[in-house]
């Protein structure tokens, strides 16, 4: 019960522990792991915009293995980085506003993560994975002075997503993430209001950052 | 020959009138007050005077009733005094000073000064439509409080822009926009009990909400916001 009792307590109270190794999942882990992420799926949406995709369940289970997976590179420096593609798996399916959401359960923690293993090793491959990992999911990496990789209309075409994104790119006053689109709906919501939402932002004088 | 009037005690304060007559004295024998040194014109203030007996007195202070011949008694040793001893002037007592406490009603009038809303109220249902779709950047600055009708009450800058009226701050008073009080330094005279603000109509009425009813604008808060509950 590795990853359950992992997840358990990332959504408690964001202390973690991992395995000293490498070992499968078994099947009845995974199933407790995926009602955990349902769960949680559920209470965050109470705080979440209206019109939130569906949950991904496969989605959000890989994106559990894969952060608990790198924690364990992180920490356990004796393992093998030729491992890493083998345990650090693509992810292979669609990357629409359900995965988008689902994955986010977990990504938004990889912004401790890449910093943590940035200051042991900036050079390490793990570094280097989980900077493409963060590019590939743009909604949960704002704020970590990464340019994405990848097309963001999923999120900006989905409104509950939209909302999140913006709020993030405010919050952390993310100007490279700031497009064409991003800089339309972000003067919907700050209207009039720049100096106090984002001192200093003036939109006009913005250019796009690609 | 000499004057000598007598007077029960109780209209003594009627000698203060005869203080500016000279020579006059006067000395009081237990319940009555003698006077004495009134001398041949009679004064219209002690012509007033509810005199008790009146008496001429001889040489040996001897008294005669008046219209007698014969003396009936002799004018006793008593402790006379000037009328301005005998009746001192004694100032009058200041009133103290004190707070009017005179209810005053508290009038609304047209403004046209320009202020800032900081206030709307709306109703719950455009309050958790808004609520639902807004970014948690537009909802933070904000805190709400809910009747028991369904009237919803956010403070905060900026407001949304939801159908409802509007409300500017002057301290803790809620003034519609467009209305000052009349006048408007009535303002330094109301107090606001603490912890508290004053919600007005335009017709002057208000209302008392602790601003401990308001709570932050959480989404998770307003979805979950029922009315008749706190």
């Amino acid at each position: 019960m590795q990853l359950s009792k992992f997840l358990n307590n990332l959504f408690s109270d964001g202390k973690v522990r991992v395995s000293r190794t490498i070992c499968d999942f078994d099947a009845s882990d995974l199933e407790v792991s995926t009602q955990l992420l349902a769960e949680f799926d559920r209470s965050e949406r109470l705080e979440m915009p209206a019109g939130l995709p569906d949950l991904n369940e496969e989605t959000a289970l890989w994106a559990a293995q894969y952060l608990y997976r790198s924690i364990q590179f992180v920490l356990l420096r004796e393992l093998d980085a030729n491992s890493m593609d083998t345990n650090l798996r693509r992810y292979t399916g669609v990357a629409d506003a359900s995965a988008i959401w689902s994955a986010d359960l977990l990504f938004r923690h990889l912004g401790p993560l890449l910093k943590f293993s940035s200051r042991i090793s900036p050079d390490d491959p793990l570094v280097h994975n989980l900077k493409e990992t963060a590019a590939a999911w743009p909604l949960s990496s704002v704020g970590l002075n990464i340019r994405t990789n990848v097309d963001t209309r999923p999120i900006l075409n989905s409104p509950a997503l939209k909302t999140i994104y913006l709020d993030r790119i405010i919050a952390h006053r993310d100007l490279i993430r700031l497009g064409d689109a991003e800089l339309t709906v972000l003067r919907e919501t700050m209207g009039l209001y720049q100096e106090q939402f984002w001192p200093g932002l003036e939109l006009n004088e913005l250019t796009k950052h690609d | 020959m000499e004057k000598i009037l007598v007077l029960e005690s109780k209209y003594r304060h009627t000698l203060g009138n005869l203080r500016g007559i000279p020579d006059l004295k006067a000395a009081a024998d237990g319940e009555l007050i003698w006077l004495r040194g009134i001398g041949m014109n009679t004064d219209k203030h002690i012509a007033s005077l509810p005199v008790l007996h009146r008496y001429t007195a001889d040489s040996q202070e001897r008294l005669f009733p008046d219209q007698h011949k014969t003396p009936t008694g002799k004018l006793s040793k008593l402790d006379w005094q000037p009328i301005k001893a005998f009746v001192p002037i004694e100032l009058p007592v200041s009133a103290m000073p004190g707070k009017l406490f005179l209810p005053m009603t508290i009038r609304l009038s047209r403004s046209a000064a320009v202020q800032e809303v900081f206030a709307l109220l709306t109703d719950l249902d455009s309050w958790k439509t808004y609520a639902e779709i807004a970014t948690r950047t537009r909802l933070q600055p904000l805190r709400f409080a809910v009747s028991a009708k369904g009237d919803v009450l956010v403070i905060g800058h900026p407001l949304p822009q939801l159908p409802g009226q509007t409300f500017w701050a002057r301290e803790q008073m809620l003034l519609p926009a467009g209305y000052d009080l009349c006048p408007p330094s009535l303002a330094h005279l109301v107090e606001v009990p603490k912890e508290t603000m004053m919600l007005f109509d335009p017709d002057g009425s208000w209302q008392s909400i602790p601003i401990t009813h308001f709570q932050p604008a959480q989404r998770s808060a307003v979805r979950l916001t029922e009315i008749g509950h706190d």
